[in-house]
């Protein structure tokens, strides 16, 4: 050994006794010491924390899973890096591509691919997934896509009153989806982690995860077939009669369900940002207008339970014009003697006006509220109106010779149908409901609609009876004579209200409506349409019964209800 | 005296053979070795799988996207206006049948002894009738 051994070997061994006792001192100082900034800093750089959506719920037609009416569908935003496509040579040529295929206007796709200082823009959001496939075949330098997923509507403008829509924050604003948020919604999930350098989650590192609960899937009682025959019965009615509105419902009369429900105008429900508010009221309950003689049922039906009349009491018709408390009632065509079978069949105000009176005025309001006007019949969907009926106490003199004709009185369409199914039903006013029933992701039923009685205004014997009368509203003589069906039986009454104004009743414009049942003799379903200001024609004989016609007839035979003309194999 | 020796004698043996590890440590070192390096390879083989169910569960959201994208496209394809447009583009006119131009076949009570013979024999002489329920 050299004489210098000892002394390399002193250095190197101070040289690393120092190295180990500085690692010593700072090892104590990082552990002993309180650095909870710095730990807080690296904790949170290898923590990770996620909140899992839940998808939304579903909602089918009464045929379940095959026909969607409202998904989430997963879709692509075109986005850009400007700093990049900014470098590209032809940005003009490139924008003009995109904007031909994702039809957005040139100059901003340009403008927004020549910002240089910026490092994100989008081209276009919520794209469809075929659509960015072709985007992204065009291979431009610096765009990519980022994955999405939104609140879609395959068929538009269908059944949008019914559906409703979702806001940005992805809550139900209208129709089912306000109704049933809280099971479409679902529940979100959370999962919390640790990240490796280049943050990408260590599975084995993974601490929390709760799994989404993905929302409910909603059946409604609606029949998308039935439900596409009143669309466009009424879309027929807005553009033949020039209407501001039109409105429709099919209801299965032994249950309530609603198999269909159409309001006009309509809007597209991707866009419904883009839609005017008068064109996203839901008419159908939520609009309330005088039902003009469509109500008289109602009230012969009343006269008939508390027998004040029978089908063959005569009344004296006044020929056209009675005074009663010093106001004339007019009747549209003037007749000399009536019975009360021929007044409704003829829709005659005075005789009608004259039956109420046989009520009085006490009588006459707790039918009608009985038949469920003045209040809400309570259908699963937000909005519904309560309708006019003022307590007795608020009526004048002649209120009731008034009211009995459809004047002062405001009802919604469900209503009307409502009392009208109710005397198809032997006298049984339904709830009438468009939920069917409401599913988990994993099958459990978490709410089941089930036919509800609210009243029962009148007997079977009296319901009986009306059905026979209203039946001879639609015989060839009969005003309603436009609404048979072929092969079927149908029972119903026209209805032409004059719209009220300022001071009285306005002469030009109206509300003309239809509401009836099919087949007479065991009823199946009641439709009731109704039209805003058709012009010129504007009776409700004329104009809704029809589009009632049009609607009734293809539903019916849909359904499979045998009518008179059936022919039946027998074995 | 004699024990003293031994020692000399051990010393000697050790300065003329060198250092023996000893066995025993040298086992708990091989023992721990393997130890970590099986830890080590279970490590790497919860990373591997972990991995895989990361493909996975990224898989599964991806066809999910998917079979929405599949379910929309025949949601549409089978809507009844689409129908309706596509009878049209080939000039089809198609409507419910009227009630005259249905026969509905009724089921009578069966009468005892009956089999699918019979049933089979009886469906050829099935008679139509008009429904007078109605009438």
């Amino acid at each position: 050994m050299s004489k210098q051994a000892p002394y390399r070997l002193y250095v190197s061994s101070s040289m690393l006794s120092l190295a180990v006792i500085g690692l010593g001192v700072r090892l104590a100082f990082l552990h002993l010491g309180s650095h909870e900034a710095t730990r807080a800093r690296i904790d949170r750089n290898r923590s990770y924390e996620r909140k899992i959506l839940a998808g939304r719920g579903a909602i089918h037609d009464r045929n379940g899973n095959g026909n969607v009416l409202a998904m989430n569908l997963g879709v692509k935003d075109v986005c850009i890096d400007p700093a990049v496509t900014a470098k590209g040579e032809g940005v003009v040529k490139t924008a003009c591509k995109l904007s031909e295929l994702l039809n957005v206007p040139t100059d901003e796709v340009a403008v927004r691919m020549k910002q240089s200082d910026r490092r994100f823009a989008y081209v276009k959001r919520f794209v469809p997934t075929d659509l960015a496939e072709e985007v992204g075949a065009l291979g431009i330098d610096g765009m990519f896509f980022r994955d999405a997923t939104i609140r879609h509507y395959p068929q538009k403008q269908f059944l949008c009153h019914v559906l409703g829509f979702v806001n940005h924050m992805g809550t139900g604003s209208a129709g089912v989806e306000q109704q049933l948020d809280r099971y479409l919604r679902g529940s979100p999930g959370i999962r919390e982690g640790r990240v490796n350098a280049k943050r990408e989650e260590l599975y084995i590192r993974r601490g929390l995860n709760v799994p989404a609960l993905e929302g409910a899937n909603v059946t409604l009682t609606i029949d998308q077939n039935i439900q596409y025959m009143v669309e466009k019965a009424l879309d027929d009615v807005m553009e033949e009669h020039r209407a501001e509105g039109a409105w429709a419902l099919v209801q299965r009369i032994s249950t309530g369900e609603i198999l269909a429900l159409a309001s006009r105008p309509g809007f597209d429900l991707n866009e419904f940002r883009h839609a005017p508010n008068f064109a996203k009221l839901n008419r159908a309950i939520g609009y309330v207008y005088e039902p003009g003689s469509t109500l008289k049922p109602a009230v012969f039906a009343a006269a008939l339970e508390e027998k004040t009349v029978t089908p063959d009491t005569m009344f004296n018709c006044e020929n056209g014009a009675w005074s009663y408390k010093r106001r004339i009632l007019r009747d549209y065509h003037p007749y000399s003697r009536l019975s009360v079978a021929d007044g409704l069949k003829k829709s005659s105000n005075i005789l009608t006006a004259k039956v109420a009176l046989t009520l009085g005025d006490e009588g006459l309001d707790r039918y009608l509220r009985a038949f469920g006007f003045g209040k809400k019949l309570g259908i699963d969907l937000p909005g519904e109106e309560h309708g006019i009926l003022h307590p007795v106490k608020r009526w004048s003199g002649i209120s009731s010779t008034r009211i009995a004709i459809g004047q002062g009185v405001a009802v919604t369409a469900l209503q009307m149908l409502g009392a009208v199914c109710a005397i198809a039903n032997d006298g049984f006013l339904m709830k009438p409901f468009i939920v069917r029933e409401v599913r988990s992701g994993t099958g459990e039923v978490m709410h089941r609609s089930e036919p509800e009685v609210v009243s029962r205004p009148i007997s079977i014997a009296t319901a009986q009876t009306m059905r026979r009368l209203m039946g001879r509203v639609t015989e060839s003589d009969g005003t309603g004579r436009r609404a048979r069906v072929e092969g079927y039986t149908v029972a119903g009454k026209t209805g032409t209200a004059q719209k009220p104004v300022a001071g009285g009743y306005s002469s030009s414009e109206h509300v003309a409506s239809f509401v009836g049942f099919l087949p007479v003799e065991q009823p199946e379903i009641g439709v009731i349409v109704v039209v805003d200001n058709p012009q010129p024609l504007h009776t409700g004989g004329r104009v809704a019964a029809p589009a009632f016609s049009k609607i009734a007839g293809p539903a019916i035979r849909y359904l499979n209800i045998p009518g008179t003309d059936s022919m039946v194999a027998r074995r | 005296m004699a024990r003293k020796n031994v020692r000399k004698k051990r010393k000697k043996q050790q300065q003329m053979n060198g250092y023996i590890f000893p066995v025993p440590f040298a086992g708990i070192v091989v023992v721990a070795s393997a130890l970590a390096l099986g830890y080590v390879w279970l490590g790497c083989q919860c990373e591997a799988m972990g991995d895989e169910i990361k493909a996975v569960e990224a898989r599964s959201v991806d066809l999910n996207k998917k079979l929405l994208n599949a379910e929309y496209r025949w949601v549409r394809m089978k809507s009844p206006q689409s129908l309706e447009i596509a009878l049209q583009r080939h000039g089809l006119k198609m409507d419910w049948p009227r009630a005259g131009q249905l026969v509905r076949l009724e089921r009578r009570e069966q009468p005892r002894g009956y089999n699918d013979h019979a049933l089979a024999g009886e469906m050829k002489i099935a008679k139509v009738s008009r429904n007078v329920m109605h009438e």
